[in-house]
């Protein structure tokens, strides 16, 4: 039902090429062989003769398709890929990708990469999810791969780092060794950071590497010049919460502005716990309000009941109302309906 | 007959009007948006139907075919995607609240879209608890809007602002009788008047039934507003009016809907709740609400509704 849903919806306005693929079936244009069949004589005087020739080889061609859901039965290759665990309809909207996974072959185009990925240590459960994010990895080169990670150990990356970073971001592999030495170049000298904090860093955010330097330095920039964070102050953000620098500009901002306005929380003790800076705005919100009214609110660590910044915004709200706010969740549900 | 998975089951009881608590600054479409992909979710995690059984069949043709049995591969969920997807639901609101209105939302869910509009054609009543802050002006009367200006407030007392109210209040129930078009002297306005609330004819026109003031801390004030046909606007035009005519001005901090029709704010979910568990028990409770208003004799249901229109046109 969902599938031919699919097929119906799809809008053709949106996508007027209708693409035609290539495909691995042996029975393309250039393969037919006319003088495969050998009817039998006569074969219309005779309908109830029994059949002696073998059609098997003969199969309807493969028509257009806009999704790789009405291949997936004839190819082989495709079968593999979903018993890895890769979700082939996140590829239905990418005509490029489409495309470069059906010219493969699984044997003889995949497996290479997949051992490869598997060598890194990459474990087997997470190879779908891997492909998921970066099927266009099968269509790289494979000595590009092995420089790229060669460029990652001459950098004194160890194994485990190297894992790690290969897990936790995908499309690391697609990336260049230049673009990645340019970009580990930038984040050095515009932090002043040493070997250690670069190989940290990369290892707790490699998304960060392949970033837009474009929104690094507005970030940069905001955190700067609107927010008034000094050098070594955005140095010690980018190493404890790297997140902040690919976070949207006006949510940052936002999140700061009620921080420090109105919670009246100095840099100093947003530089301590810059954890509260990746907690959402709304979260905050109710939690602080509802410690103002409780009378509870105390961000000063020298004074009794101190709330930490951390505690505050991290946990669920059944922990935060047991062990800050010290009520009831009902309560606390019944008060968030009496604010915005 | 069981041999539905838990998921369809549940997606079949997803039939109905659901009562959320809407927070401010995001507009009632992210609002549909985030329910509809947690509920989907939250279906297809709570097993699915295994895909389909596909014949297969190989071999040679002049010997015995091998004819196999196996699922699908076409109907995978790797494939296919989701088994749910929020494109399958149906669901509309039924009063737009703009996007600094926080508080009771009502959504007609699948069938219950029907519910939904039958609601709508009521001329519900709402409730709204506007908050205000005295002695300041902005451009778009909202208090993150820019200030243009900032005055006394200390001479306002609590007679002044209950002064105004009853005047306020007086003036729209003179109003009610000018949109029902009879004179408030003739017989015809008290057979109307002993029916019950005398709602517009039109759905453009606000009319506020009662309005009160419930709490004044200087500068801070909350005002307590039962309205028809409202929108975000004029709620806070109506904060800024009342701002002006107790010679100063105000600014509007909040507004909240607390009730809507016999939906009130306790039944309402907040958005963490917005889950499959909390939504079908929600849907069962204000399910058995509509059923109960449904019952009342001046209740509008589709058919009369559409023979109003008609009377209406002969006339």
């Amino acid at each position: 039902m969902m599938l031919t849903k699919r097929l119906l919806s799809f809008k053709i306005n949106n996508q007027k090429e209708l693409f035609r693929f290539f495909c691995s079936s042996n029975n393309t244009l250039e393969t037919i062989k006319l003088n495969q069949i050998q009817w039998p004589k006569e074969y219309s005087d005779s309908p109830l003769e029994p059949n002696v020739t073998n059609v098997s080889t003969i199969s309807p061609a493969l028509r257009p398709t806009f999704n790789l859901a009405a291949y997936v039965n004839e190819s082989y290759s495709l079968q593999q890929l979903v018993k890895l665990g890769v979700e082939l309809y996140k590829f239905d909207s990418n005509p490029k990708i489409m495309e470069t996974i059906l010219k493969l072959d699984f044997e003889r185009d995949m497996k290479p990469y997949i051992r490869f990925i598997h060598d890194i240590g990459v474990p087997t459960e997470e190879m779908g999810k891997f492909f998921t994010k970066n099927p266009l990895l099968f269509a790289e080169h494979m000595d590009d791969l092995i420089t790229r990670i060669n460029y990652l150990e001459h950098k004194n990356f160890n194994k485990e780092m190297i894992t790690t970073i290969i897990r936790k971001h995908p499309q690391w592999l697609s990336h260049s060794t230049v673009d990645i030495d340019t970009s580990l170049g930038f984040f050095q000298n515009k932090f002043y950071l040493s070997g250690d904090n670069v190989r940290n860093l990369v290892t707790k955010l490699p998304k960060l590497i392949t970033w837009p330097k474009k929104s690094v330095n507005l970030i940069m920039f905001s955190l700067n010049e609107e927010m008034g964070f000094n050098r070594s102050e955005r140095k010690r953000l980018l190493l404890i919460q790297p997140k902040l620098y690919t976070m949207s500009k006006n949510h940052l901002l936002q999140r700061f502005d009620y921080i420090h306005n109105t919670m009246n929380i100095n840099h100093d003790r947003i530089v301590l716990e810059p954890q509260v800076l990746s907690c959402r705005l709304f979260r905050i919100k109710q939690r602080h309000e509802y410690l103002k009214y409780l009378n509870r609110v105390q961000y000063d660590p020298t004074k009794p009941n101190y709330v930490s910044l951390l505690k505050l915004v991290s946990g669920t709200d059944s922990e935060f109302c047991l062990n800050i706010a010290k009520t009831s969740v009902e309560m606390f549900n019944s008060y968030l309906k009496t604010i915005q | 007959m069981n041999n539905l998975s838990i998921s369809e089951k549940a997606f079949n009881l997803l039939n109905g009007v659901v009562c959320l608590y809407k927070p401010a600054g995001v507009p009632l479409k992210g609002c549909r948006h985030s329910l509809l992909l947690k509920l989907c979710q939250d279906l297809n995690a709570s097993g699915v139907r295994s895909p389909e059984k596909r014949v297969f069949i190989s071999g040679d043709t002049t010997k015995q075919l091998r004819i196999k049995v196996k699922p699908s591969y076409a109907d995978d969920v790797l494939v296919v995607g989701p088994r749910f997807q929020s494109e399958d639901f149906k669901c509309i609101w039924t009063t737009h609240l703009g996007m600094r209105v926080s508080g009771v939302c009502i959504m007609g869910l699948n069938q219950g879209t029907k519910m939904a509009r039958n609601l709508q054609n009521n001329y519900p009543i709402r409730t709204y608890h506007l908050h205000g802050q005295l002695g300041l002006m902005t451009k778009n009367m909202h208090i993150d809007g820019q200030v243009v200006e900032k005055g006394r407030f200390d001479f306002i007392k609590r007679e002044n602002f209950d002064k105004l109210m009853s005047t306020i209040q007086a003036s729209n129930q003179k109003k009610m009788f000018q949109l029902a078009q009879v004179d408030t002297q003739s017989q015809m306005a008290y057979d109307l008047a002993i029916k019950g609330l005398i709602r517009p004819v039109s759905n453009k026109e606000p009319l506020i039934y009662g309005i009160k003031c419930i709490s004044l801390e200087l500068p801070h004030f909350i005002v307590e507003v039962n309205i028809i046909n409202e929108y975000e606007n004029y709620l806070l035009s109506l904060v800024h009016e009342i701002g002006l005519k107790l010679r100063c001005s105000a600014a509007c901090t909040a507004i909240r809907c607390i009730r809507y029709s016999s939906f009130t704010i306790d039944q309402a979910l907040l958005m963490k709740h917005w889950n499959l568990q909390f939504v079908l028990d929600n849907i069962r409770e204000c399910n058995s609400v509509y059923a109960k208003m449904r019952k009342l004799p001046s209740f509008i249901t589709e058919e009369s509704y559409f023979e109003n229109k008609a009377n209406q046109m002969n006339i």
